[in-house]
């Protein structure tokens, strides 16, 4: 899609703030509001590992709430109520009984991996009018992030949990000398995971992570985890700048930090690829020794000044717009005999057709089925793009359905109005 | 326990007057369970009589009110949404018979109306949506269940009117209000980003049972309305999310919660129009139906009176209130009932679980005591053990 190019080419602008090791401010990575597309790869802003040993402590208790229980207290286990079979969606978190039994982390080395249950993933367009809760088949993919969770506070033994290890496990958080409080360092798969800290069995949620509720009411943390850039590969680079000269040049051109990443990953080929390319392109010597030279900071000027030297686009000639309609829609409708109508229609044939709508308008959230059978009112999550478009249904009995998603705060409303045809009826 | 015999007694007989609630069997209680009369300082005063020491039970009674308190004033109405929720709003001069339609079609969570509405008998998904002037492109009030009654209520008293009846916009019901001699509820309403316990202060402070939630849109600068959230809505959320309910165990005898007196019933032969009629003047939700024994079979909600003109025809108002359950679909609920052993804790249990408005409370004959409903939950959720200042 369009969209999707377009954001490979903000991709340097963020990874140019996320990449340097020193330079996020807070440990909680701050999910960007265009976060949630998690089909676009992003890099995210990791902490490196810092011996922070990851361990899992394995609760006992087995699989028997692998079905979605969704009790919260902390009681001697308990079959799963019957009623809460329905949630059999693996968004409402299966608390199995806490600490009664305090293990004491030391766990396996390595939590099984577990379906990662989102339930605010973006998904492919084949998904939406499924399930969208089982991930797997988008997730096992992916690799995982190591993804540092905070708590700050005091207390003496801290546990995490969530939807990470389908709210069967809790991960323990060690002190951190650092930072204070405690934390760990977590594999989670790219997409949004929900989790909770339990401090002395009690389940809270921690006011440094954003807050919501799922799908069955629980409320909890959430955070989303970016998926890092695939490796760019060679030709990925060259047809990155041949396609487009003036992008590969903003590439370099935003900043040092930019050009960063295709060292890292590509090698010290690529530059000279890019470096190679450059002097064709921008004829700019600036750019080569940007492109390939030791990290320093550029200023800011001599961005702009890049910029200024790449080569100019090359000039479409503007259409002109007016507002006369064009003869042959006119002769479209006349109803003269005069033949003008049977030659605009066969005009009209050669006219190439208007595009299609894209995949994910088909698909209305609306049509879809119910997450939840009790209640009414909830959704599935729509995809990004198709929020704030205007949607509607055919008229039946003089009412017409008009709809339209949009986002409040952080969650997304679906608002439907439903207006008379003809207000005005004697 | 130190109480004299005869300081328990002028306890339970001065708590039977004080309160209307009727108590079976109080003065037989043993004094170690403490009415929870007690717990409500310096409302009424027993001159005399010492303070009586809180039993365990009671003490964890109030620190599990303390903590849903504490709960409900630190979330707000935003955390109770889901994360993509759905709202119905309707223009005011839609049909009131469309408007009826759409309701019942989208307890069938479809977009489209099918043909015939009237095989339509899926359970009521949605039962109220906010109202929408596009004339003067503000809002305009909350559509409840109430409202059809009204219209109900006013084609009883002008039964030559089908003709208009039949043609009522959602614009006129303030007028059929007037016309029946109708109060109309405040609309009250609350931003999302306020406590829930102010929200649920509102909606007991009106008698409403949904509050909508009103913010500014931050382009066009008008109100808009986010979302409506019902009592059924926080309560769920509270039971879900804090398990300090479980530290409820007082049984239902001890406290003071739901109605126990002047309790409206009927019968199955009782004409629907009646029944109608005493919701509408007792201001209440739902009737009681018992039979010649006074055995409870069934409850009349006001939700079922959307069976009742769901074809947007009101020749069914002639029917018994036994034939107009009838038209209950298949898939519903059911009653829910419990005893006066019930505790708060289980009732919790059950609204986490199940769509629950109100719970019948029967004795083991199953014959009628009272009626506990979600109103009054909230209310002593909230309320209890406060200052009547605060109230």
């Amino acid at each position: 899609m369009g969209q999707g190019e377009s954001k490979e080419q903000n991709r340097p602008s963020s990874r140019s703030s996320t990449l340097p090791p020193s330079s996020t401010a807070s440990p909680i990575p701050v999910p960007s509001p265009s976060s949630r597309a998690v089909d676009v790869p992003r890099i995210i802003g990791e902490e490196p590992l810092e011996g922070a040993d990851f361990q899992p402590s394995g609760l006992p208790d087995d699989s028997t709430f692998g079905i979605g229980a969704s009790t919260r207290y902390d009681r001697p286990p308990r079959l799963p109520l019957p009623i809460e079979e329905e949630l059999h969606l693996p968004g409402s978190p299966i608390i199995s009984p806490i600490d009664t039994q305090t293990t004491d982390g030391d766990g396996d080395g390595v939590i099984p991996r577990r379906i990662s249950v989102l339930s605010s993933t973006t998904v492919d367009d084949d998904d939406l009018g499924d399930d969208i809760f089982t991930t797997e088949v988008h997730s096992l993919n992916a690799p995982t992030v190591p993804t540092l969770v905070v708590w700050k506070g005091d207390t003496d033994k801290v546990y995490v949990t969530g939807t990470f290890v389908n709210w069967e496990r809790k991960i323990k958080l060690n002190p951190d000398k650092q930072r204070g409080g405690y934390s760990a360092t977590i594999h989670l798969k790219p997409g949004t995971h929900h989790l909770k800290f339990m401090i002395r069995g009690d389940q809270t949620t921690s006011d440094d992570y954003p807050t919501t509720v799922d799908y069955a009411g629980n409320f909890v943390n959430y955070i989303e985890v970016e998926a890092p850039p695939k490796p760019i590969t060679e030709a990925d680079i060259i047809e990155a700048v041949a396609t487009s000269a003036i992008k590969a040049g903003e590439v370099a051109a935003v900043g040092e930090p930019a050009a960063k990443p295709i060292d890292i990953r590509a090698g010290t080929r690529v530059p000279e690829t890019v470096a190679g390319q450059r002097p064709s392109l921008s004829g700019a010597d600036g750019n080569q020794s940007s492109a390939h030279g030791p990290p320093d900071a550029i200023p800011q000027g001599r961005d702009s000044d890049r910029r200024l030297k790449a080569p100019p686009r090359e000039k479409v000639p503007r259409p002109k717009y007016n507002s006369e309609v064009p003869a042959f829609l006119k002769d479209l409708e006349s109803n003269e005999n005069d033949g003008r109508a049977e030659r605009a229609k066969r005009v009209e044939q050669t006219l190439p057709s208007p595009p299609s709508l894209p995949m994910f308008l088909g698909k209305s959230i609306l049509n879809g089925n119910m997450p939840h059978k009790d209640d009414a009112s909830v959704l599935l999550m729509p995809n990004h793009t198709v929020l704030n478009h205007l949607a509607t249904s055919s008229i039946k009995h003089g009412v017409l359905a008009t709809s339209g998603t949009t986002r409040y705060k952080r969650k997304f409303l679906t608002t439907i109005m439903y207006k008379p045809t003809t207000p005005n009826e004697a | 326990m130190a109480a004299s015999p005869s300081a328990s007694h002028d306890a339970s007989s001065h708590t039977a007057a004080s309160h209307s609630n009727t108590r079976t069997g109080h003065e037989a209680q043993p004094s170690f369970v403490a009415p929870s009369s007690f717990l409500r300082p310096g409302s009424v005063s027993r001159p005399g009589t010492p303070a009586k020491p809180l039993s365990p039970l009671d003490k964890e009674q109030i620190e599990g009110l303390r903590a849903i308190r504490a709960f409900l004033k630190v979330r707000t109405s935003y955390d109770v949404l889901p994360l993509s929720f759905r709202l119905i709003v309707f223009d005011t001069a839609l049909l009131v018979k469309k408007s009826l339609n759409i309701l019942i079609q989208n307890g069938n969570h479809q977009l489209i109306l099918p043909l015939f509405p009237h095989l339509c008998s899926r359970a009521l998904g949605i039962v109220s949506a906010p109202l929408w002037d596009s004339r003067t492109s503000t809002f305009a009030g909350l559509l409840t269940t109430s409202d059809y009654i009204n219209v109900i209520q006013y084609y009883w008293q002008n039964p030559d009117a089908l003709a208009a009846v039949d043609q009522f916009r959602l614009n006129s019901l303030r007028d059929i209000e007037k016309a029946i001699g109708v109060t109309p509820l405040e609309t009250v309403s609350i931003h999302p980003l306020r406590p829930l316990y102010e929200a649920c202060r509102k909606m007991l402070a009106s008698r409403a049972r949904r509050i909508p939630l009103v913010d500014v849109d931050d382009e066009t600068q008008r109100a808009m309305v986010v979302s409506v959230v019902t009592q059924y809505r926080i309560l769920k959320f509270v039971a879900v999310n804090v398990k300090e309910t479980q530290m409820l165990r007082k049984p239902l005898r001890d406290l003071e919660v739901g109605t126990y007196t002047n309790l409206q019933t009927a019968q199955m032969s009782t004409p629907v129009m009646d029944v109608i009629h005493m919701l509408v003047k007792n201001s209440i939700s739902s009737v009681p139906i018992l039979d010649a024994d006074g055995v409870v079979i069934n409850v009349f909600e006001s939700v079922d009176v959307i069976l009742l003109i769901k074809g947007g025809v009101y020749d069914d108002l002639g029917l018994t209130v036994g034939e107009a359950l009838l038209k209950r679909s298949d898939d519903f609920a059911g009653i829910y009932s419990c005893t006066l052993n019930d505790r708060l804790d289980t009732i919790f249990d059950t609204i986490r679980k199940s769509r629950v408005h109100r719970l019948v409370v029967i004795d083991e004959r199953n014959h009628l005591k009272g009626l506990l409903t979600l109103s009054d939950i909230l209310e002593y959720i909230l309320l209890e053990g406060e200052s009547p200042d605060e109230a």
